[in-house]
């Protein structure tokens, strides 16, 4: 059989597509919430290591210093160790070692570790960000007579978002193409269904189904790039450049 | 206020996390026993669109109808069926087609053997360096025969187990005895299913070696493929004997009521009918899709 029947036999046969379908549905539901976890994450481990320490005398002062000095540290091991492990590793001590739980489904394991990866790479894309825009900025804002919240808020943080999109939406799409691997914990995604459909009693050969999955990640990743450009072209309409 | 929001949100994050871990716990009031397989062996167990089926799937349920429990299949890589059974928090028991070894027995208790199977060779057809053996009307090859060549196999399936203890077995090391292909050069690639091996064959592996009916499987849909049993070749070409092994079904350590069920569900499908075959054999024709 070549390779172009082969293809042909998989785009018609209502059990194949069936399964691939059922697969992108996985897929989309990993990615989407893993991707709203990591963003959450991301901001909350980025608004930590950015925080500086208060210079207060009093014990309230004192007190927020300590706490901050224990949240910095856990986001400083945090980042290290999931950025410092590979993303499969990461999965399989997730669902083989940390969440032993009987009957847990296995959706939210997956959400759960991707979502933890992900948040790693979005905390220091924001952290890169917000340290790109000028300190005159803030100054100039200081100077002003807005406090340092205020400043954060209408001055840094609108331009921070423009140079942080380009580097979250590059995040997304690994994400997405991350999720490949969940086959591992036996979860059934794209990758799983092309495994399946290529498998001895379907259609006995990796080459085609293999193909064909390519094309619709692929499909999934350009309709996130042009998303993602229109919002870019929209934040930049004031820029003259 | 910035610190505050950090520590703020931090919280929430936590609190989420803790939440969901702990929300995720119901009690079912009928027992569920959860199966580990790994799907990509058919016909003991294969997905059918987005279904589990097979031979150990019709065997599971039938324990769990002399239970009264529900059977739960769940995917899971091969490598990991094992050492999740033995810990027996995520599953209870492990079908998947499964051999049993000395290693094996050491985690798990493996219920009677219902089938037993030999090791194949799939080569591609038009590969005349594979030197076939033809005694009696029976074609196979000798392990000899696979000296110097690159044999793909499944992950710690028994293909791989027999196929990495030749290589590497010695006089001086835990086996003690030389391996059929100690120090002939032969390499052997793992992969993540024998499909994926068989795909390789011609460009990364020249050989794979699987069980009877996947590979037999696989020859069926690739016409360019071939398979052959493999044989330990003996004193005289009458002494050749197949690289047998039989499969079972592991239960978690101590689990004696699942053991016992299974036990005697396998016993009955055992007995042989009028005709010779028992409803072992049944299934695995019906999932083989030779009985229409």
């Amino acid at each position: 059989m070549g390779f172009f029947e082969g293809i042909a036999e998989l785009l018609t046969t209502s059990e194949y597509m069936g399964s691939i379908f059922e697969g992108l549905k996985t897929t989309f539901i990993i990615s989407f919430f893993a991707a709203i976890l990591g963003l959450i994450l991301g901001v909350c481990v980025a608004m930590v290591t950015i925080a500086k320490k208060s210079y207060g005398t009093g014990f309230s002062s004192r007190l927020k210093n300590v706490v901050l000095g224990i949240l910095k540290a856990i986001c400083k091991v945090y980042i290290t160790v999931v950025r410092g492990t590979p993303m499969a590793v990461q999965l399989f001590i997730f669902a083989y070692v940390i969440f032993v739980v009987r009957g847990f489904p296995n959706e939210i394991k997956a959400i759960v570790a991707f979502g933890i990866n992900s948040g790693a790479y979005v905390a220091e894309n924001i952290r890169a960000g917000i340290l790109s825009v000028d300190i005159g900025q803030t100054e100039a804002g200081r100077s002003l007579g807005l406090t340092s919240s205020m400043t954060m808020i209408s001055i840094v943080i609108p331009q921070a978002i423009k140079n942080v999109i380009p580097a979250i939406g590059n995040e997304l799409i690994a994400l997405i193409k991350e999720t490949s691997i969940v086959s591992m914990i036996g979860m059934f995604d794209l990758t799983m269904a092309a495994k399946i459909v290529g498998s001895g009693n379907n259609m006995a050969s990796y080459i085609v189904p293999m193909t064909v999955v390519a094309l619709f990640y692929l499909a999934i990743v350009y309709i996130l790039t042009f998303a993602i450009k229109i919002i870019e072209k929209r934040l930049r309409a004031s820029d003259k450049r | 206020m910035k610190k505050f929001l950090a520590i703020a949100l931090s919280a929430l994050m936590l609190v989420s996390c803790v939440v969901c871990l702990t929300s995720c716990f119901g009690n079912n009031e009928k027992q569920e026993i959860i199966v580990h397989t790994n799907a990509f062996f058919a016909p003991f167990e294969y997905y059918k669109g987005t279904e589990i089926k097979g031979v150990d799937v019709e065997i599971m349920n039938m324990v769990g109808e002399k239970l009264g429990a529900d059977i739960k299949f769940e995917n899971t890589e091969f490598s990991a069926i094992i050492d999740n059974v033995q810990k027996g928090i995520v599953c209870d028991a492990g079908a998947a087609g499964i051999t049993i070894t000395d290693q094996r027995k050491e985690k798990v208790d493996f219920s009677i053997p219902y089938y037993t199977s030999i090791q194949y060779v799939i080569f591609a057809a038009n590969d005349t360096s594979v030197a076939t053996k033809t005694v009696d009307g029976k074609e196979y090859i000798v392990w000899e025969a696979l000296a110097g060549k690159t044999i793909g196999v499944q992950t710690d399936t028994t293909g791989y187990i027999y196929t990495d203890g030749e290589i590497n077995a010695t006089e001086d090391n835990d086996y003690g005895y030389d391996g059929v292909l100690y120090g002939t050069n032969t390499t052997c690639n793992t992969y993540d299913t024998a499909q994926l091996a068989a795909d390789a064959i011609g460009n990364m592996t020249d050989v794979v070696v699987i069980d009877q009916l996947p590979a037999q499987y696989i020859v069926s849909k690739n016409t360019s493929l071939k398979c052959l049993p493999l044989y330990y070749s003996g004193e005289t070409d009458a002494d050749d004997a197949p690289v047998e092994e039989q499969y079972a079904i592991c239960v978690t350590k101590g689990n004696k009521v699942l053991l016992d069920a299974i036990n005697e569900v396998l016993e009955t499908l055992l007995v042989k009918d009028s005709d010779g075959q028992t409803q072992v054999d049944k299934l695995v024709m019906k999932h083989m899709g030779l009985d229409d």
